[in-house]
Formats: C-alpha cells, sequence, structure tokens
C-alpha cells in the first residue's frame, strides 16, 4: 500500500515536472512574440489519503496555466498607445506640411515673392524697356506657379489623408471582427470555469493594442471572459458582435471628404485619440487650417495688387477690356452682396461706396476727358452701374456691357478714334470685376497672372498717365509692400506670411516635443509590462534546471521504489 | 525588479534610435552650413532668418536701384559738361563779334555757327540712355526738343522725374528734366489767384480727400449728440460731401442735415429736432476735427470751420472761386497767343466742365501750352513749350483770365541758353552791336542756371550714393545678423559629431557583448 502510495506520489511529480518544463519549453520559444505574456504552471499538493494515523500526502497537481499579467497596466498601455498614434500623425502632418512650403530653402514662395518685388524694382529703373517687363511677367508666373504647386500638394495631401482614413477604417473593422471572433473563442474555451484561454487572451491583448493604435478604446471584460470595446461611449464589440464603421464621400472644405460613421445607426465617430481621428483632425483641422491661410493670403495680395494696378495707366490704352470674374446674378443683387460665384477670403473682392473714373482718350489729339462714375453699393446693380456709367460718358465713346455669363466689359466704340485707362477707383469695383488687373484668380489654386497682361507686356499699369516715363503708379504698387494691408489691415503680405509658417513652426515644435514625451511614456509602460510579463530566459533556465532536477528526483523515488518492491516480491 | 531579455533589446534599440536621430540632424546641419533648417526645429530663429532673409533681398534691391539712379544723373551731368563748353564757345564767338572791327558780313558768317551751337546743345538735349530721352520728364519715348520752322526751340516733355526707392518708406529723385535743367518751361504765367472752390454736393462734386488742403481726412467715425440721441456715425467709406450728408442722413433718421456753411467752404450741421448738437470724436479719432465739426452748441445749427478743399482735376469749373464768393466768369472765354498761334478758349463753348477738362483741353490745343495745377492745388499755371517765342494771355470779351489769375497782356518770353544763342544769331544776322554785347550777359546767366543744375545734380549724386551706402552697410550688418541667428559653427558641430560617433561606438559594443549572454550558454 505505501510502495504504491509512493509510486502514485512520485508519477504525479514526473507529470507534474514535465508539464511545468512544457511551459518553460513554451515561454522560450515565445520570448519575443510581441503581446505575449509568460505562463507558469499553477502546481499544488494533491488532497492526501487521510489514514487513522495521519493524512498521507497524494503527490502534486497541475491545477491550471495562468497567465502572469496586470490588466489595469495594460489598459493603461492602450491609452498612451492611442496618444502616440496621435502625435506621430500629428508630427507627420506638420513636417509633411513643412516640406511642401519648403521655406528656409532657395525656391520658397518667400524667395519667389522678393524676387517678382525686385523685378518691379528694376522695372521702376527702366520702365521703358521691353526685356525688363517680360522678366516682370516671368517672376510673376513663378510666383504664381509655386502657389499653385503648394496648392496643389496640399491637395494631393489631403487626398492622401482621406486615403488613409479608408484604410484604416478597413483596419479598424478587421480588428474588432478579429476581438469578436476571438471573444467568442474564449468564452467558449473558458464555457466551464476551470480552463483559462492564456494563448487566446494574449492575441486579444494584442489585437487590442493594435486597434488602440487605430482609435482609443474602453474595454469592460465580461463574466464569460468577452470583453466590451467601446470608443467615447459607442460600441465597438459587444460580447461576440462587432460594430462596423464605414466612410461615406461628402464635400467638407470645398474638397471630397470621407466622413467616418458607424454603419450601424449612421451615428458619428467621435474618437479623438488614435490614427484614424488624429488623420482626420491633420485632414480637417491642420491641413484645412493652413490651406485656408495661404488662401487668405494670396486672396489679399491679389486684391490688394489689382487695386492699385486696376487704376494706372500703361503705356498703351485699352479699347476693349472683359473682367476677369463674372457677376452670378448682375441684374438683381446689389453691389455689395455681389455674387462672383466663390466665397472670397479675408475682406476681398468687395464693392464699397466711392466712384470710378474713366479717362477716354482721343486717340489723334491725345486729349483726355475724365468721367467719374459713383458707386452706389446698396442701391446699384452692376447692370444698374454698367447703364449710370453709359449714362455719364460722351456719346460715341466707351461702353459698358455686362455679357450673359456676367463679365462687366468695357468697349470703345467701333471707328470712334477713342483708347481709354482708369484713373480712380475708391469703391474697388474694377478689381472685384477684374478689370485692368495684374493678377487673375482668388485663392492659390486659381492664382494666375491676367491673361491681357501675358498678351501684352505694355499693359503693365505702370503710371497715373499715359506718358511712358511715368511711374507713379508702379511706385504706388512697391510702397504697398510695406502698407499693413494684409491680414485685416494688420500686416505687411510679408509679416502676413511669415505669421504662416511661424505658426506652422511653432505648432510642429510642440508636437514634437509631445511625441517625443509620449514615446518615452510607450517605453516606459512597455517596461513595465515586460517586467511583469515579459519571458526573462535566465529565468526560464533556472527553473529548467528546477523542473529537470525535480523530475529526475521523483524518477528516482520510482526507482527506490521499484527496488523495495522487487526485494518485497523476488526476496520474500 | 525582472529584467527581460526583450526590455534589454529595446532599450539598445532605442537609445541606437535616439543617437541616429541627433546625428542625421548634425549631418543636415553640417552639409548646408545652417543650424536650422524646418521651421518646427526653432520656430523662433527661422521667423528670424525669414524676415532677414526678406530685409538683405531688399537692401541688394535698393543698391541695384542706387546704382542705376546715380549712373542717370552722373550721365546727365557729364551731358551738361558738354553743354557748358557749348555755351563758352558761343560766348567767345560773341565776344569776339561784339567788337567793333568786325563787319556786318563776318557778323552774318558767325550767326551760321551759332545756329550749329544751337542745333548742337538741342542735340545734346536729345540725349538717349537705353533707348529712352532722359531730358524729358515722364515722356521719355518723344525727342523732347526740336527746333520748329519759326527757330523757336519746343519742348516736348514735362515736369516728370524718374523716381526710384532706395529705402522701404521712401522714393528718391534720380533724374532730372528739361525744365529742371535748361529751363525749357522758363516762359510760364503762374496763376495768382487763390482758385479757393467752395462745396459741390453733387456725387461728382468735392471729395473728402480734397478737405484740408489735400491731406483729405483720417477714415473714421464720429459721435453725435442732438436732438434724437447719441449716435456713432461711421464716415470712413464716405468719398465725396455728398456721401457724408447721406451718412448722417440716414444715421440720424433724417433729422440731422449737413450743408455747406454761408461764405467759406464749411460745414453746418443742422438738427430738424431743434438741439443741442455735440459732435465728438470715437476712440482717439481725428474726424470730426478734421471735418472742423468738432464741438457743442446750445442750439439747432452747428457751425463748422474752414476746411481749406484743394483744386483738382475733377473739381467742377462752377465752383472755382466761390469759397471767396466771386465765381468764375465762364461765360466768356480767355486767349492764348504762343509765337504765331493763336485760340481763344471759352469754356461753356467748348463744354469743359471740370479743371481736368480745362487743362487736357488747353494741352490737346495749338498753342503748345503745357497747363497744370499748382503744388498746393491753389490755381493754374500755364507753361508755354516755346522758347525763343512769347506767350500773351488775354481776355476774350470778359474777365476769365483775370479770374483765374493768370492774365498776361504783356507776354512772356523764356530767358535761358535757347533763347540766348537764337538772340545772338538774330542780332549777328542783323548786324546789331548792342545785341551782340547784350547776348554775352544773356549766356553767362544762362551758363550759370546751369552750373545752378549741375550742382544740384552733384546734391542728388551725393544724396543717392550715401542712401546707397548705407544699404550696403545694412546688407553686411543683416548678413552678419543671419550668419550669427543660423550659421553653423563647424568645429563645434563637427565636435558634436565626433562625440556622438564615440557614444554610439561605445553603446554598440556594449550591446554586442551584454545581449548575447544568458544562463543557456553555461549550461
Amino acid at each position: 500500500m505505501a510502495i504504491s502510495n509512493a509510486l502514485t506520489s512520485a508519477l504525479s511529480g514526473l507529470m507534474a515536472q514535465s508539464n511545468g518544463l512544457d511551459v518553460v519549453g513554451h515561454n522560450v520559444a515565445n520570448a519575443n512574440t510581441p503581446g505575449y505574456s509568460r505562463q507558469r504552471a499553477d502546481m499544488t499538493p494533491a488532497l492526501p489519503t487521510v489514514y487513522p494515523w495521519g493524512a498521507v500526502g497524494r503527490g502534486v497537481e497541475t491545477r491550471g496555466i495562468e497567465r502572469i499579467v496586470d490588466e489595469f497596466l495594460h489598459s493603461q498601455q492602450r491609452d498612451s498607445l492611442s496618444l502616440l498614434k496621435t502625435d506621430e500623425t500629428m508630427a507627420s502632418a506638420y513636417s509633411r506640411l513643412e516640406a511642401i512650403f519648403n521655406e528656409l530653402s532657395e525656391n520658397d514662395l518667400s524667395t519667389l515673392f522678393n524676387r517678382f518685388y525686385n523685378a518691379l524694382q528694376d522695372l521702376s529703373v527702366n520702365v521703358e524697356g521691353e526685356a525688363t517687363r517680360s522678366v516682370v511677367v516671368q517672376q510673376a508666373l513663378a510666383l504664381r506657379d509655386t502657389v499653385n504647386v503648394t496648392n496643389a500638394a496640399m491637395r494631393d495631401y489631403y487626398t492622401q489623408l482621406n486615403n488613409d482614413v479608408d484604410a484604416q477604417v478597413v483596419k479598424v473593422n478587421e480588428l474588432i471582427d478579429e476581438i469578436a471572433d476571438l471573444n467568442r473563442k474564449i468564452s467558449t474555451t473558458e464555457g466551464g470555469g476551470q480552463l483559462t484561454a492564456n494563448d487566446l487572451r494574449d492575441r486579444r491583448d494584442q489585437t487590442l493594442a493594435e486597434l488602440a493604435e487605430l482609435v482609443d478604446i474602453t474595454t469592460i471584460e465580461q463574466a464569460s471572459g468577452s470583453v466590451n470595446v467601446t470608443t467615447r461611449g459607442m460600441p465597438l464589440v459587444m460580447l461576440t458582435r462587432a460594430f462596423h464603421l464605414t466612410s461615406q464621400l461628402s464635400v467638407a472644405n470645398g474638397l471630397p471628404t470621407l466622413e467616418v460613421r458607424f454603419q450601424e445607426d449612421n451615428s458619428p465617430f467621435m474618437a479623438t485619440q488614435g490614427e484614424l481621428p488624429a488623420a482626420i483632425a491633420a485632414r480637417d483641422q491642420v491641413l484645412t487650417g493652413f490651406m485656408d491661410d495661404l488662401d487668405t493670403f494670396v486672396a489679399e495680395f491679389i486684391y490688394e495688387f489689382n487695386r492699385v494696378h486696376s487704376t494706372g495707366g500703361a503705356t498703351t490704352t485699352h479699347t476693349s477690356i472683359m473682367g476677369e470674374n463674372a457677376a452670378v446674378d448682375p441684374a438683381t443683387t446689389t453691389l455689395d452682396q455681389i455674387d462672383l460665384g466663390f466665397t472670397p477670403k479675408g475682406n476681398t473682392f468687395q464693392i464699397q461706396n466711392g466712384s470710378v473714373t474713366i479717362a477716354i482718350v482721343a486717340l489723334g489729339s491725345g486729349e483726355i476727358t475724365e468721367v467719374n462714375v459713383p458707386v452706389d453699393h446698396d442701391a446699384q446693380t452692376l447692370n444698374a452701374w454698367a447703364a449710370s456709367f453709359n449714362a455719364r460718358v460722351p456719346a460715341n465713346t466707351v461702353t459698358a456691357t455686362v455679357n450673359g455669363a456676367g463679365h462687366l466689359s468695357f468697349d470703345v466704340v467701333p471707328n470712334s478714334g477713342n483708347g481709354f485707362f482708369f484713373t480712380h477707383d475708391s469703391s474697388g469695383l474694377l478689381a472685384t470685376m477684374g478689370v485692368n488687373t495684374f493678377w487673375a484668380g482668388y485663392d492659390s489654386a486659381t492664382m494666375d497672372v491676367n491673361s491681357h497682361i501675358l498678351a501684352d507686356e505694355r499693359l503693365i499699369a505702370t503710371g497715373k498717365t499715359l506718358a511712358p516715363g511715368d511711374t507713379d503708379n508702379l511706385l504706388d504698387l512697391l510702397a504697398l509692400r510695406d502698407q499693413q494691408v494684409a491680414d485685416g489691415g494688420t500686416k505687411t503680405f510679408e509679416d502676413s506670411y511669415r505669421a504662416i509658417i511661424g505658426r506652422m513652426g511653432t505648432e510642429g515644435l510642440r508636437t514634437n516635443d509631445r511625441l517625443s514625451m509620449r514615446t518615452d511614456i510607450v517605453m516606459r509602460l512597455e517596461n513595465q509590462r515586460q517586467t511583469v510579463s515579459g519571458v526573462s530566459l535566465d529565468e526560464e533556465m533556472t527553473k529548467m534546471i528546477q523542473f529537470q532536477r525535480a523530475y529526475q528526483a521523483a524518477a528516482r523515488v520510482i526507482s527506490v521504489s521499484d527496488i523495495m518492491l522487487d526485494t518485497l516480491i523476488n526476496r520474500t | 525588479m525582472r529584467v527581460t531579455n526583450r526590455m534589454m533589446i529595446d532599450t539598445v534599440l532605442r537609445d541606437l534610435f535616439t543617437n541616429n536621430n541627433r546625428t542625421i540632424r548634425l549631418q543636415d546641419q553640417i552639409a548646408t552650413g545652417r543650424i536650422v533648417n524646418n521651421p518646427s526645429e526653432d520656430p523662433l530663429i527661422s521667423d528670424q532668418v525669414m524676415g532677414l532673409d526678406m530685409n538683405i533681398a531688399r537692401a541688394i534691391q535698393y543698391v541695384r536701384n542706387g546704382q542705376a539712379g546715380t549712373s542717370f544723373l552722373s550721365l546727365a551731368d557729364s551731358t551738361l559738361g558738354n553743354v557748358n563748353d557749348l555755351a563758352t564757345s558761343a560766348r567767345t564767338l560773341a565776344v569776339k563779334m561784339a567788337n567793333d572791327t568786325q563787319t556786318a558780313a563776318t557778323r552774318a558768317q558767325t550767326s551760321g555757327e551759332v545756329d550749329q551751337i544751337l542745333a548742337e546743345v538741342v542735340d545734346l538735349a536729345n540725349l538717349q540712355f537705353r533707348d529712352r530721352y532722359i531730358f524729358g520728364g515722364h515722356e521719355t519715348m518723344t525727342r523732347p526738343f526740336e527746333i520748329t520752322a519759326n527757330g523757336d526751340v519746343q519742348y516736348n516733355g514735362d515736369m516728370g522725374h524718374v523716381r526710384v526707392q532706395l529705402t522701404g518708406n521712401a522714393t528718391n529723385q534720380v533724374s532730372v528734366n528739361g525744365a529742371d535743367v535748361f529751363g525749357a518751361f522758363d516762359a510760364n504765367v503762374v496763376g495768382s489767384v487763390d482758385l479757393s472752390p467752395r462745396f459741390d454736393f453733387t456725387d461728382v462734386g468735392t471729395r473728402v480727400a480734397d478737405l484740408n488742403n489735400g491731406t483729405g481726412v483720417t477714415p473714421g467715425t464720429i459721435r453725435v449728440t442732438y436732438s434724437g440721441g447719441t449716435v456713432n456715425i461711421d464716415l470712413s467709406h464716405a468719398e465725396t460731401i455728398l456721401d457724408l450728408r447721406n451718412t448722417i442722413l440716414s444715421a440720424t433718421g433724417g433729422v440731422l442735415s449737413l450743408a455747406g456753411g454761408a461764405a467759406s467752404p464749411s460745414f453746418r450741421l443742422l438738427d430738424g429736432g431743434g438741439g443741442p448738437l455735440s459732435v465728438q470724436e470715437v476712440g482717439g479719432g481725428n474726424t470730426a476735427r478734421e471735418l472742423g465739426l468738432l464741438g457743442s452748441v446750445p442750439g439747432a445749427i452747428l457751425l463748422g470751420t474752414d476746411t481749406d478743399p484743394i483744386v483738382s482735376r475733377h473739381t467742377n469749373l462752377n465752383v472755382l472761386r466761390n469759397g471767396a464768393g466771386l465765381p468764375l466768369d465762364l461765360a466768356n472765354g480767355l486767349t492764348i497767343t504762343n509765337g504765331v498761334s493763336t485760340q481763344t478758349f471759352n469754356p461753356t463753348a467748348l463744354g469743359w466742365n471740370t479743371v481736368g477738362d480745362m487743362l487736357e483741353g488747353l494741352n490737346a490745343s495749338t498753342v503748345n501750352v503745357h497747363a497744370e495745377i499748382n503744388a498746393n492745388g491753389t490755381g493754374i499755371n500755364i507753361y508755354s513749350r516755346l522758347n525763343g517765342a512769347t506767350m500773351t494771355i488775354t481776355e476774350s470779351g470778359g474777365q476769365l483770365a483775370a479770374d483765374l489769375g493768370i492774365l498776361e497782356v504783356g507776354g512772356v518770353r523764356a530767358d535761358n541758353l535757347f533763347t540766348s544763342l537764337i538772340d545772338l544769331s538774330a542780332d549777328l544776322q542783323a548786324n546789331n552791336q548792342p545785341g551782340i554785347t547784350s547776348a554775352i550777359g544773356l549766356i553767362d546767366n544762362a551758363t550759370e542756371e546751369l552750373l545752378k543744375a549741375r550742382a544740384e545734380i552733384g546734391a542728388r549724386v551725393q544724396r543717392t550714393e550715401a542712401i546707397k551706402f548705407r544699404q550696403e552697410d545694412e546688407e553686411y550688418n543683416l548678413t552678419v545678423l543671419l550668419a550669427e541667428a543660423n550659421d553653423l559653427d563647424y568645429s563645434r558641430a563637427v565636435m558634436d559629431f565626433q562625440n556622438l560617433r564615440n557614444v554610439m561606438e561605445a553603446a554598440l559594443s556594449m550591446a554586442a557583448q551584454s545581449l548575447p549572454r544568458s544562463l543557456a550558454d553555461f549550461l
């Protein structure tokens, strides 16, 4: 009896030690598996057999194999991962924007702005030269190209962020499907209550961590072993059910934009941290903000420059000129409400009370007749103003018409021997309608050099009169550079642009600083997790020796028992 | 603490990454020679750099402008030097011919030589530089001087100047015109009457910008207390005084009306509700004061002070001199005779409405004059383009010329190098010895004028050069500042780089030693 008892105990020892060695093997094999938590065989003494002389132990029992984890640490880690990924996405957005603007280089917008103004300066020294005029046009085209390219690059980035959002929605859906599936497997495995599905749980933890990189989540473990996942109170996984996200194309910020919603009930997706919401924020706030800033800067530059340019005289007169911009409803909208088919940025493209003065030149004698036409911005429509213009100018000289598309044009009556230019416009009507302007367009995407100027460089309005050496208007254009006309009349153009780059730099720096802090936190938390759950090879080796020795000892007990039995059976 | 293998690996990796990041930034700095290459590396420095870059580009451009300016002026100066030589040789001829011993035939022959000198002076005055006439004012593409069929020297230029930016906030004149150096507009009639216009409350009437001797009124808001309460009235978008009236009317529901004062061009504010009236500034503005309306009265009428509107091209002729209560005699005209041409101008008949119409009408006429509003905006000046002819301005049945202050019955004739040469030639031809003698004095006067002009050019060159030098200094100083802000200290960067490399090597060798070690090695 006693010997067989010893054999049974030793056998249980053999089995338990080999279980222990199995766990060591498993741990060592997974030493580098991401998200793996080390396991431990949980051994207890087997229930003893109670004899009258006492309870005799029956060896060892492996009660189970447990994972060594700190659940609280896991949720902390997930939160900080969401934050880290937010900052990573933002930091990459800022560095992308810096690359797009490419400031502090030799070919950035500020350099081209300088070159354009220097070309104008050269023109003021040699205003009659055709070469100096074409240099101005070439530098203007170069400035336009940079502005257009910057805008196009930002639009490309916008599209790319849309694609990112789309890809991330797909990834979120895959991950929550997997979590729902793991929930099912875990609750099935652990259904009896005895077993714990260690490796499935590790996989789920790992999947949750991947999900947390995309979206900030909160998890609540249920009694069944399933975990419910929510983001900002909205469910993503409930037991074995996944709530999918969907991305829908709409138009926001004037561009095709993917909007993320829940597929189930079309409710809005409110998450604020993680790669997905960060991509949305980078698109809708950071990128859109800088696009808007650049557009406003460009619109103010175009409009204010054109205001000065439109009332200058060139070395040649106009015989026909059509405005670049078209009024949507010239017959009934008053001038202060004028709709040009786009939303002007800043205080641009607005008509005030004032007047426009046209100088009509009799080409034969050179005699100039100036006619001043008042602009009443809240009483006149564009058509009405054109009619009042026609009533005031002498007959058979120049007529103003608004064509079917809404363009305002001025035309010399054929064969009347006249030409014209403008000498005064306090209303902004000419610049708003794009008449006799240097620039065309109204934002960074549409900025261009007026086609009239491209066709005939002599139409750059350098003077206040037609005298070829008159540079008074050009000097006004140069002086405009130092006037506080940008940003609602608070900054010069250069300062306004510098403020944009300054904001980009400051916010970028802040994001980078935050990113390196978050990286440290994530690193520290991972170290903490490793401290608790990581596999230490030295430790496993020690355990291996421990189990090996215990196994050998148990085997020894069996062999001693065997000798004892042999003695008993064969020698007695 | 339990230290696991993963922890050791992660820590080593992170440290290596940090080190690599620093290395790449240093490499970037060493390759570009600049500390900051992206705004987010140091927003403050990058903002400074952008500002300095822009100011350096400007300073370089201003130096270029200054160089172009001085080359214009120096060219003008050397040309005038040649003109001076010609004047000297004409004087020598005159002195020689003034001698009693000269015969009529010799003098007549010398007359041709003087004509030749005149032609050469005109040639020099028509000097071109880069295809532009430098003595024609703004009329740079037209030959500024020509000798007419009547032997007069006609000036086709104007009084414009080439101005360039040499600093950010001002322009400098870098040219001289025919009127400056040759006295080409010396035959002129300067309006002797202040044309003080009265208020014109029409939609093309007096402009707010014309008030206060042309300095205008600061756009802003005034606060008016009247029988209906207190209102702030924004007048910043008013272009004409009619706009002022309409804005005030609509802001007070038609109770307050603005009109012109009795005599001088001043405002009169009338409260239809009986007053009392008070006009104040809003937020430290100057609008009310500049409109002459600042103040308060117990009654219904607030009388403003004189607003001194100037005469401008768009001023209507029928309001001129009405500030003084003496309207122009527009029903009758004036006659201008210049040399052989005569023309009578009747404003009513010609349909002239504004001062601009009158100036354009005179300038485009056949009498070769250039009419302008004077610099103070108080009157009209008429300049003859003909050097050698006499210009008279007389009445044509009324008193328009006198009203404009330009009546000139006796006539004016230029007294300059051209006329002295023309006269000398004529006197030689006519064998008029006293005339020849007096021509010497005239040439001396003209030479003196030339010298004065050259002295002024010299002063301008000096001023331009001085500003140019200042801009060169500026460029240098800014470049030094830029270097201080963003130039890399190479020795330090290279030392840092070396240091990083040492750290890197140490870390790598440590990792190589410690990572492979495990208990497994010893079992």
